[in-house]
């Protein structure tokens, strides 16, 4: 049996508020103690699916990594009670799956493109109390790769994740006709002319802009701010008209005649070439 | 799950194209940013590269000049509609926005 200080030391544990390293021995300690016999590995390199554990609520840890402590490919690396925590814990420890309690998250609709950033490589799984379908298809939207039950049973928990770390999608069947109903809501809302968002005069005028080619900078120069607020209201742009680059919103431009309709866009400079490697492979 | 996938509009505008040999006028039948479906006169080979010019006029775009996208990219697949209408599907790989 393994001493929590070895595994503490061996782990680099620091203590963050918020985050909690597991800390009593179990078979997911074995794990580690072997490790530290073969030191050729290192727990970074560990086999087995690395799981963080975020939820606010105590119970609900415990009682998941009991679910885990008797499967061999599976340990908690981790474990979170707070999205700061959260955050924290992603960065310090590589993990392969985030399983994420829903109710952790609400309220920041960035969150998950945040921990996104801050672990590209860690596939998220949100537990969520009820099937709200906003909510539901925004997570698939914003790049999770499952969403369950908080009252999922243990042997689907354990097929969920194994899956994920796969490289595969858990989705429910109605939530795959929510998502497929956004999906054609989406491409409808980009092709109606009927439907279109509100967008603010500097957002007419920033559309004007990379229409005639201007590059970030330019146009940060020609409304008098700085790139990064200038990519921030691309950002913006893009999450408002549903499109994903320079060409796809002069597309919607002309398909929708979006500056025709709203005059605040004229002036813009003239001249400029903008390039982009779009590094498609296939449509 | 990526939902942002890339929607084509139907637009329809007349094109430059250049090919393997020459400078040739199409037209398109739908765009997307990844890709343009063209009305052609003629099948071009898979794989081939391919130059588009496409000119929005100013007086659709509401801006002070037409925009005018260069864009470079591979023939995907031909296929013929009609005797005369050759549907041409192309990938586009990278592209300029001039005005």
């Amino acid at each position: 049996m393994p001493s929590i200080s070895a595994d503490i030391k061996n782990n680099n544990f620091a203590s963050t508020p918020g985050i909690e390293r597991k800390l009593e021995a179990g078979p997911d300690m074995t794990t580690n103690a072997n490790f530290d016999q073969n030191s050729s590995l290192s727990p970074v390199e560990a086999p087995g699916i690395r799981i963080l554990l975020a939820d606010s609520q105590a119970i609900y840890r415990v009682g998941i990594r009991k679910i885990f402590a008797i499967e061999d490919d599976m340990r908690v690396v981790a474990q979170a009670e707070n999205y700061a925590g959260l955050l924290a814990a992603l960065e310090r420890f590589p993990s392969d799956i985030v399983l994420l309690d829903g109710g952790m998250i609400s309220g920041i609709p960035d969150a998950i493109p945040d921990m996104s950033r801050r672990a590209p490589n860690a596939k998220i799984i949100v537990q969520v109390s009820e099937n709200s379908e906003s909510f539901i298809v925004d997570l698939y939207r914003r790049g999770v790769r499952g969403v369950i039950s908080r009252s999922i049973s243990p042997d689907l928990l354990i097929r969920c994740i194994r899956k994920i770390a796969q490289g595969e999608t858990w989705i429910d069947n109605q939530s795959v006709s929510w998502v497929i109903e956004a999906y054609r809501a989406q491409a409808s809302n980009l092709t109606n002319p009927k439907l279109q968002p509100r967008l603010s005069p500097k957002e007419l005028s920033i559309i004007a802009c990379v229409t005639q080619g201007m590059r970030n900078k330019e146009i940060a120069y020609k409304i008098g701010t700085t790139e990064q607020v200038v990519k921030n209201y691309l950002r913006k742009i893009y999450d408002k008209l549903g499109v994903s680059d320079r060409l796809e919103l002069a597309l919607y431009c002309l398909h929708h005649q979006l500056l025709k309709q709203q005059p605040a866009s004229s002036g813009a400079a003239r001249g400029t070439v903008q390039e982009i490697n779009i590094n498609r492979i296939r449509p | 799950m990526e939902l942002r996938t890339s929607v084509r509009f139907p637009v329809r505008m007349p094109v430059k194209i250049q090919t393997d040999t020459g400078r040739e006028n199409a037209e398109t039948v739908n765009v997307s940013a990844s890709g343009v479906l063209l009305a052609f006169s003629r099948a071009l080979d898979a794989g081939s590269s391919i130059e588009i010019e496409m000119i929005m006029p100013s007086n659709t775009m509401g801006t002070s000049q037409d925009v005018v996208v260069y864009c470079h990219g591979r023939v995907i697949r031909s296929y013929r509609k009609s005797p005369t209408l050759v549907e041409v599907a192309t990938v586009i790989d990278t592209y300029q926005i001039i005005s």
